[in-house]
């Protein structure tokens, strides 16, 4: 079963595609924090997409939920423009960090730790994509295709399911 | 916003003293901050300073008091006396301790006190670990550790200050040792392994994180004595799987200053995933002498063109090209993100070349697959190939990533080509160790969703295989005319 929604890059949609999700996702018989988990997965994701997607174009935001036996793969796509290659580089050394390590908490904490420093400047933390993976359960991932769509994933392990089983 | 590229420290005296002394930083050194002599005023003795405030642009960090101490001016002699560090002297925090690590490049400073706060969420972390897993942990480093103790006595007695042996006599004794004691190593580890995987057995993902993490907070001074296990924990090129580790890998040496660390090092590396990357190696070049030999015959056509994709230090090279007349009828281009891992291909190339005196036709590219894709005209930048293989890379994406990355190294073959995949099976033997103790996880699949990710690939004639030891699956992609 697949949910597929398209929205416009503004706050305010992401209010309306959480709760469209959360519906979509109860009414799949998914576990009430379950859903909860994930409708945080599916929020960090559109508030990213609206935050750094480059919409000059017109461009919307797609986003895609496939709840499976085994999985609910989330998906969200959203244009980055022709430039954006630093922030796209610095996306895919997070994600590999956190995919780095057994246990995702190894990078929260991590993140808890510079967000309760002290700054001088206002750069993301990347504490949003580390809740996905930690307290969202999912294993992330994203590619960026030859129409500068940026195409980030989020893979959850059904609860219940033996991980190392298939 | 990044970090100003200029910082200052704004120093307020002690006591009644009027006025601010304004300092540059040059240098952040772990718990202290190097910085300049005052602009326009004679240099800074020893002082404290009742605030010091580091400036950036708007916005400013507070170090509460501090001590200055100017640099020593200590002749410097020899080669081996460290540098001055650069400035004029150091500030000091005073009644807290401060990390400056994150300072320069991210504008970030960490008071300890911050990080005792969240101390009390890791302490927490281990009431969800069952009683039977904390039994087990305990037993496994109890037994490791007299294993240690033992082996221990026997490098301390060959560097004991009165008796210490030649390096050449310590060098016996401890091959000797190792002779003698590797198999009950192996056999005590290796039953520990089975008990730990029959433990952990049903697990899902959470009881997993939360039991690894336990387990290696517990075995963590174990772990750093294997430099293989060392550098499967603290990453420190940012992930998992690198160069360094391949390397070690395919050495599979005993390797440490002590007979327990080399124990601790070699056993991952006699693991059947560690044999399987080290058949992979074999396996491919066997693959790609065959396509060389059938393709482009002594004097006949056109080289055959391969990509490696994620190509590591690309040692497979050197077992492909055994010989000049090879390197003639072959023309490799090599993808990595990792710089390192490219100087470690270019040098593994270089020595081909210089042990079998052939010229050999590489090119390198530096570039992620996961923005690779991003590329419009990847076939008119790259060329096409005859031959495509990623070993070390499928294991690390998902399904969506995956067939996007399959489908694009798919275009670039030309008709007739081949494509192959290597990716760990769900199966794989070792998987509970690289969890748990190497902390190196990887994405698994079956044979059926291996063949999945190219079910939309046009034209394409889609099987599986697997190496000797059942852990490595294959995907293998040949490209039939489709016009």
């Amino acid at each position: 079963m697949t949910l597929n929604v398209d929205i416009e890059p503004i706050w305010s949609e992401i209010d309306a595609l959480g709760h469209r999700a959360r519906t979509y996702l109860e009414a799949q018989g998914l576990e009430r924090h379950t859903v909860d988990a994930l409708t945080m997965v599916l929020r960090e994701l559109a508030e990213n997409a609206t935050k750094y997607g480059v919409f000059d174009g017109g461009g919307r935001i797609a986003v895609s939920l496939q709840v499976t036996p085994r999985d609910v793969v989330i998906e969200v796509r959203n244009p980055v423009g022709e430039g954006n290659d630093e922030h796209l580089r610095r996306l895919d050394r997070m994600i590999q960090r956190i995919r780095g390590y057994q246990d995702p908490f190894e990078v929260y904490f991590d993140r808890l730790r510079e967000v309760s420093g002290q700054r001088l400047d206002s750069r993301e933390s990347g504490l949003g994509l580390v809740r996905i993976a930690y307290e969202g359960q999912s294993v992330l991932d994203f590619y960026v295709d030859d129409h500068d769509t940026l195409a980030v994933s989020a893979m959850f392990r059904r609860p219940g399911k033996d991980d190392h089983a298939n | 916003m990044n970090v100003p590229a200029t910082l200052e420290v704004h120093l307020t005296p002690t006591g009644d003293a009027a006025g601010t002394t304004v300092l540059s930083v040059v240098g952040a050194l772990p718990h202290s901050l190097l910085v300049g002599p005052p602009a326009g005023a004679a240099a800074l003795a020893p002082s404290d300073w009742a605030r010091a405030v580091i400036v950036g642009g708007e916005n400013q960090i507070d170090l509460g008091g501090v001590r200055y101490l100017p640099h020593v001016d200590a002749p410097h002699r020899r080669a081996s006396d460290p540098p001055r560090p650069p400035g004029a002297g150091r500030l000091v925090p005073l009644g807290s301790v401060i990390d400056f690590r994150g300072l320069l490049d991210k504008g970030l400073v960490v008071p300890l006190a911050q990080r005792a706060l969240q101390l009390p969420l890791i302490l927490r972390r281990k009431d969800a670990v069952t009683p039977r897993f904390r039994e087990y942990t305990s037993d496994v480093g109890y037994d490791l550790q007299v294993f240690r103790s033992m082996l221990d006595e026997v490098d301390r007695n060959l560097v004991a200050d009165r008796v210490a042996e030649p390096r050449d006599v310590a060098e016996l004794v401890r091959g000797a040792a190792l002779d003698s004691q590797w198999q009950a190593f192996c056999a005590l580890f290796d039953r520990r392994l089975v008990e730990l995987a029959d433990l952990v057995g049903g697990f899902d993902k959470h009881e997993h994180e939360v039991h690894g993490f336990y387990f290696r907070k517990h075995m963590w001074d174990l772990i750093l004595s294997s430099q293989f296990l060392a550098r499967t924990n603290l990453k420190p090129r940012g992930y998992a799987g690198d160069s360094e580790m391949m390397r070690m890998v395919y050495e599979d040496r005993f390797v440490g200053p002590t007979v327990f660390a080399r124990f601790m090092h070699r056993h991952p590396l006699r693991s059947a995933a560690a044999q399987a990357v080290r058949n992979r190696r074999s396996l491919l070049a066997g693959m790609i002498r065959g396509r060389i030999d059938a393709q482009a015959p002594k004097g006949e056509r056109q080289a055959v063109r391969v990509l490696s994709v994620a190509c590591g230090p690309a040692r497979e090279l050197g077992d492909i090209v055994a010989d000049a007349g090879v390197s003639s009828r072959v023309r490799f281009t090599l993808l990595d993100q990792d710089e390192s891992a490219l100087a470690e291909a270019t040098a593994e190339v270089e020595a081909v070349k210089g042990r079998t005196g052939a010229t050999l036709d590489v090119r390198y590219v530096r570039e992620s697959v996961r923005t690779m894709l991003r590329i419009h005209d990847l076939r008119g930048l790259w060329g096409s190939f005859d031959f495509v293989y990623s070993m070390g890379l499928f294991d690390y994406l998902t399904a969506p990533v995956a067939r996007a990355v399959l489908a694009r190294l798919y275009q670039l073959l030309d008709d007739g080509g081949e494509l192959i995949v290597g990716n760990f099976h769900i199966s794989n033997q070792t998987r509970v160790y690289m969890d748990y103790w190497m902390d190196w996880v990887l994405f698994y699949r079956t044979e059926r969703e291996m063949l999945e990710l190219a079910a939309d690939l046009p034209g394409a004639k889609a099987s599986v295989m697997f190496e000797e030891t059942g852990s490595q699956l294959f995907l293998r992609v040949e490209k039939r005319s489709t016009g």
